[in-house]
């Protein structure tokens, strides 16, 4: 488990940005903090060095939070990425889930949401809260497409694990596996699903019916 | 004076009223056409007017729901914002210091004053406009306002039946917005415990019941404002066809709307 991360915000209104980065400093796992005050700074800042998470606004000038997302995505698939929005409607959700983000807070939420987002987005690759429950609540049942190869009854195992929202770590003590295998096991299921990352696995199994 | 024979008389005499009856049919033509032109022309003025009152309405309309969706953004994107930073700064606070005793209270009464302004906030803007209409059409947003009014001493319930589908274009927000301004009407005035809202599906037609079991309608007074200048011109605009259920006063209210779905789908 990572303690030092280092944390980049992206949010065009300074209060903010200044109010966020005091907060993130009293996170304990939280030791470096930067900030950008849009999309396009905030790539710039990430081409120097990366973070281990960024926690990005959608509406902002010049280059908003959408397009931010997809750019790192794209380019640095390692860091992680929150989104905090005042639009909360399932919709939307649905939309920056299917882009791969890995975790969303409405404009609301308290400290400690925020400092278990972030955990949880760097620990287990995805925050699963009411948002994206609503968001994934009127998900139809679907068939499996038999165009996808199967999963192996391991990779089946790994795959509800992570949904139950397990680190690395513990999966692999629970299955007796190496933290390597069990990343090999995600890259295989990640490969057959055809999804981006564990938020899309969750909504992966949730929709095939793999989980309860 | 040099007299005249009979016929020649006879025939000045026929030339002379024939000449009579031409002026009489002329200018009897004339005024008829005259009064037909100057008919012709009020005709052409009163469709010019009628159109031009039309469009004027639909740029109030139109206008209207710009402006909200301008005023929703706002708040959203600055005040709510600006609260959120408020809120980061209080949390900042909380984590900082050691409060006790009136000190601790004051302060969870500020981030309690954050919280809800901020859901104020967004309550405010979604009421203003639907973030999500296009998306969510008609239906589904319907049942999110009904579900968003429920309970707090009134139950508010959403029914559809028949074939539906996604009708999200600016018709349907249109009748989204007379739905609203129903619902809302019934729960200002109205003091009802209950309302319904039933959307009945055909291929051609919308049939739309608001119903409530307050005191009723009441017909001359509420009926002039701004609610209800936005619904008759709204459901004129749909060709909607609007009617005001007859049940007795102090027995709830009944509206019905009638929708045609030209195009719609």
């Amino acid at each position: 488990m990572q303690n030092k991360l280092k944390i980049f915000i992206a949010d065009d209104h300074t209060v903010v940005r200044k109010g966020m980065s005091r907060l993130l400093k009293t996170f304990k796992r939280v030791v470096e903090v930067q900030e950008a005050s849009n999309g396009k700074e905030l790539i710039q800042l990430i081409g120097k060095e990366q973070p281990d998470a960024v926690i990005l606004d959608v509406e902002m000038p010049v280059m908003g939070g959408l397009d931010a997302a997809r750019y790192l995505l794209e380019h640095f698939p390692d860091v992680k990425i929150l989104v905090l929005t005042m639009h909360t409607e399932d919709v939307f959700i649905s939309r920056l889930m299917d882009l791969g983000v890995h975790g969303f807070l409405s404009k609301a939420s308290g400290p400690e949401e925020v400092e278990n987002a972030l955990y949880a987005i760097v620990d287990k690759d995805f925050y699963k809260n009411n948002l994206v429950d609503n968001a994934l609540h009127n998900l139809k049942k679907q068939p499996l497409d038999p165009t996808l190869e199967k999963l192996s009854h391991r990779e089946v195992e790994v795959l509800v694990l992570i949904c139950q929202e397990h680190t690395p770590g513990e999966i692999s003590a629970r299955l007796n596996i190496s933290e390597k295998t069990f990343f090999n096991h995600r890259s295989s299921i990640i490969a057959k699903t055809a999804v981006r990352n564990n938020i899309g696995l969750y909504k992966f199994a949730l929709q095939h019916g793999f989980l309860a | 004076m040099a007299s005249l024979s009979q016929p020649e008389f006879f025939y000045l005499v026929l030339i002379g009223s024939g000449g009579m009856l031409l002026l009489v049919v002329g200018i009897a033509t004339f005024i008829t056409l005259y009064q037909k032109r100057i008919l012709q022309e009020q005709e052409r003025k009163r469709l010019l007017e009628l159109e031009f009152q039309q469009k004027m309405i639909q740029t109030q309309l139109d206008t209207q729901e710009k402006d909200s969706i301008r005023i929703a953004a706002d708040l959203h994107d600055s005040l709510g914002s600006l609260l959120w930073g408020a809120k980061l700064n209080a949390a900042f606070m909380g984590r900082s210091f050691e409060m006790e005793g009136e000190v601790k209270e004051s302060y969870d009464a500020l981030v309690d004053i954050l919280d809800q302004s901020i859901h104020a906030v967004k309550r405010i803007a979604w009421e203003l406009t639907p973030e999500a209409f296009h998306h969510s059409g008609l239906s589904q947003s319907l049942a999110t306002l009904c579900a968003r009014f429920n309970g707090k001493g009134l139950r508010v319930e959403f029914n559809e039946a028949g074939e539906s589908f996604l009708w999200n274009d600016n018709r349907a927000l249109s009748v989204y917005r007379i739905i609203q301004e129903l619902v809302s009407n019934t729960i200002k005035h109205s003091e009802a415990s209950r309302l319904e809202v039933d959307l009945f599906w055909t291929p051609g037609i919308l049939f739309v019941k608001v119903s409530d079991n307050g005191k009723g309608f009441i017909l001359t007074e509420k009926r002039g404002g701004v609610g209800w200048w936005n619904i008759n011109h709204r459901s004129k605009q749909l060709k909607a066809l609007i009617e005001i259920g007859d049940i007795p006063m102090g027995q709830g209210s009944e509206i019905s709307l009638r929708i045609p779905l030209q195009h719609a789908k």
